[in-house]
């Protein structure tokens, strides 16, 4: 492998996505294990308040981050939702691209692929729903009808659901994928190596090459 | 494009919510007799307590509840009955039974999603293999 790397997170981006990520996962197994029946009411009692206060800072660790860098957080949102013909193109070549067949047709995508976008509009969608149901379930429980209610937990059900399928394909292509080797490095010390980016993220390889041809001109 | 997407988008949570109340649907109702109905609470902890023991009445499985976990004076539970959330007692509960087929929705979707994942692996690597030979 190319010993050249290109840094490509930040290490407060880094230190967010870790910590988000262990409150992600704290909120993963609580709500999963809401779901078991015949759970203790010890257990579930402090499942549920372990599930809250995790929630509570699933909001407020973006909050944070965006206000602490909102440059940053706002580019997440822009990188997320803008898409282009690449990105269509990508969804055509990409099962059999990440089932080990040629990369030649790859369409060249920015700092962020397209399934990496998908997975942060999947985040960022499922987050707001997860939210919006979240705070009405905790807080307003005792002012709707039970119906309602029923509704409510069965939309952040759905949205787990789908969040979920998408977390495992995340895990598992950042850390297992044999095409991805060397990117879960990325979010310990910043870090890709050259050649990945040129292949996995070439408009965005170019991109900095000029820049970086430009500084040194200057 | 972005259409595109809102359309996929939609379809996906079509899909989910569609297939989960099409197999809520085809649960079972069970209905109970007019004196149950009565003390419609404790007929269903009768049968459905935590200690009951072997989880079948007259050779009929019952799911065993956790009553205990319904904190009868906490918020939601405390002016509810039993069949005000849950089916197969005052009638059809959608939201109740949509919401118990969602759980093995998401069990079942989340095997396959793993299944295709491992089959990802063990074909992308082998193809992989072949053309660094």
């Amino acid at each position: 492998m190319e010993k050249r790397t290109i840094e490509r997170y930040s290490k407060a981006g880094i230190a967010f996505h870790w910590v988000f990520s262990f409150v992600v996962l704290i909120l993963v197994l609580t709500g999963t294990s809401m779901f078991v029946p015949g759970r203790g009411p010890e257990g579930g009692y402090a499942t549920g308040i372990i599930h809250r206060i995790c929630a509570a800072l699933f909001l407020a660790i973006p909050l944070l981050y965006s206000l602490l860098s909102p440059g940053r957080a706002a580019a997440f949102l822009k990188e997320t939702f803008h898409w282009g013909k690449d990105d269509l193109r990508w969804f055509r070549k990409a099962p059999d691209y990440y089932f080990g067949g040629s990369g030649e047709n790859m369409p060249p995508q920015d700092r962020l692929n397209t399934g990496q976008k998908m997975w942060q509009m999947v985040l960022t969608l499922t987050a707001v729903l997860f939210l919006v149901t979240g705070v009405i379930m905790w807080l307003f429980k005792s002012a709707i009808a039970v119906n309602i209610y029923q509704w409510l937990l069965f939309f952040h059900g759905a949205a787990f659901i789908v969040f979920l399928f998408m977390l495992l394909a995340h895990i598992y292509m950042s850390g297992l994928h044999p095409r991805m080797r060397g990117v879960f490095y990325s979010m310990i010390d910043g870090k890709i190596p050259a050649s990945y980016a040129r292949e996995h993220h070439g408009k965005w390889y170019e991109r900095i090459k000029e820049e970086s041809r430009e500084h040194k001109e200057t | 494009m972005r259409r595109g997407l809102i359309i996929v988008a939609a379809l996906l949570i079509i899909v989910i919510v569609g297939v989960t109340l099409a197999l809520s649907s085809t649960v079972k109702d069970k209905t109970l007799t007019a004196e149950e109905l009565g003390g419609i609470d404790q007929a269903c902890i009768d049968c459905h307590e935590d200690d009951l023991t072997g989880g079948s009445i007259h050779g009929v499985h019952v799911e065993v509840a956790c009553f205990s976990c319904h904190d009868s004076s906490h918020t939601v539970h405390a002016s509810a009955d039993c069949q005000d959330c849950h089916a197969g007692t005052a009638g059809l509960k959608t939201a109740d039974r949509a919401y118990d087929t969602l759980k093995w929705v998401g069990i079942g979707g989340a095997g396959l999603v793993i299944l295709i994942l491992a089959l990802n692996l063990v074909v992308s690597r082998r193809r992989l293999g072949k053309r660094e030979e």
